[in-house]
């Protein structure tokens, strides 16, 4: 490693940490940038269908489903399934949702929980 | 040797390095993933863009990196999706950014600082390039992640690089050496070469 090989090294750690840096005031900064919409399946039917700005952070919703009433609970731009009839919980434990393309599925109850947004850019994954 | 062996060996040398180039290229995509980030790749192929450079023009590396990029991705299964897009991507940025660091930092830059230069160009350019496939700015939260990934595969990189260039026997570079017109003219032209002082002077 030569002087102009440090040099090198310490620039591209500067630009990280200014990259690191502007990317989390942004972040901070402008909470969304498109809105972002939640729709709840029950049974495969669209029930119901909102922005998370219509909800207010730290409420809760709840939903009939096909065997009992699910509890969901709104965060800030997130939300997760605190309570279910369902015998698994797994849909509880999915946690919170935030990105456009997540969702919650709560199988025994029929109950699917799905973040829509314009920032959803239509490819699953992309390998390499 | 008359300058039809030198073509020939030339040609010889530059095939070897992108068949190798292509079976690195290959393997590492067989690979998987380092980590969940896009484009984290270690960059083995690298090692026959850099070889090339060093050894021979930007000219020619350049028909390396094109022939071992579309052989690779054929080898791979991933000719024309959205993978070998990213690394036509990264190829391209890592090689011009590792051209650029050969042919003007004068000798500040040693193999391993030119191959973290390549690295962290291979990844802005995948970067880009799944911004535009994503149709998304989304992807931007990756880079310093990225940027700081590039310096251990890029360190990594050009120190394999560097081992090759010392183990490889002089007679590999001869036609590099042997282009002048006459015997006196027996310094290899490479910019490397002529840095490092461990490179065997024997002629």
């Amino acid at each position: 490693m030569t002087a102009g090989d440090v040099k090198v090294v310490l620039a591209v750690l500067l630009t990280a940490a200014l990259a690191s840096g502007s990317i989390f005031f942004w972040k901070n900064r402008v909470p969304q940038l498109n809105p972002v919409e939640l729709t709840i399946e029950v049974d495969g039917q669209e029930k119901q269908r909102f922005f998370f700005s219509d909800l207010e952070a730290g409420g809760q919703h709840r939903i009939k489903g096909v065997l009992g009433y699910s509890l969901l609970e709104v965060g800030d731009n997130k939300i997760r399934m605190v309570e279910s009839p369902c015998p698994d919980k797994i849909c509880i434990g999915m946690g919170w949702i935030s990105q456009p393309g997540e969702s919650i599925v709560c199988i025994p109850n029929r109950v699917v929980v799905r973040i829509v947004g314009s920032n959803d850019n239509g490819y699953d994954a992309l390998s390499r | 040797m008359n300058g039809q062996q030198e073509q020939t060996r030339k040609l010889l040398n530059l095939s070897l390095l992108a068949a190798g180039g292509t079976v690195l290229h290959a393997l590492e995509s067989y690979l998987p993933a380092l980590s969940t980030l896009p484009g984290a790749k270690l960059g083995l192929a690298n090692i026959a863009s850099m070889l090339a450079l060093i050894w021979y023009s930007a000219g020619d590396a350049c028909k390396v990196v094109v022939l071992r990029v579309l052989l690779g991705s054929l080898l791979a299964g991933i000719f024309f999706t959205p993978s070998f897009f990213l690394s036509v991507a990264g190829a391209a940025g890592s090689f011009g950014a590792m051209a650029a660091a050969i042919y003007m930092s004068g000798g500040a830059l040693s193999i391993i600082g030119i191959s973290i230069l390549g690295a962290v160009a291979h990844n802005l350019a995948q970067l880009l390039m799944a911004m535009l496939l994503a149709r998304s700015w989304g992807v931007v939260f990756y880079l310093p992640w990225l940027l700081l990934f590039a310096l251990p595969t890029g360190y990594f990189v050009g120190l394999l690089s560097t081992l090759v260039v010392r183990l490889v026997p002089f007679s590999f570079r001869l036609p590099l050496i042997t282009t002048g017109k006459n015997r006196q003219d027996l310094t290899c032209k490479c910019r490397i070469c002529r840095w490092s002082p461990h490179l065997p002077k024997e002629d």
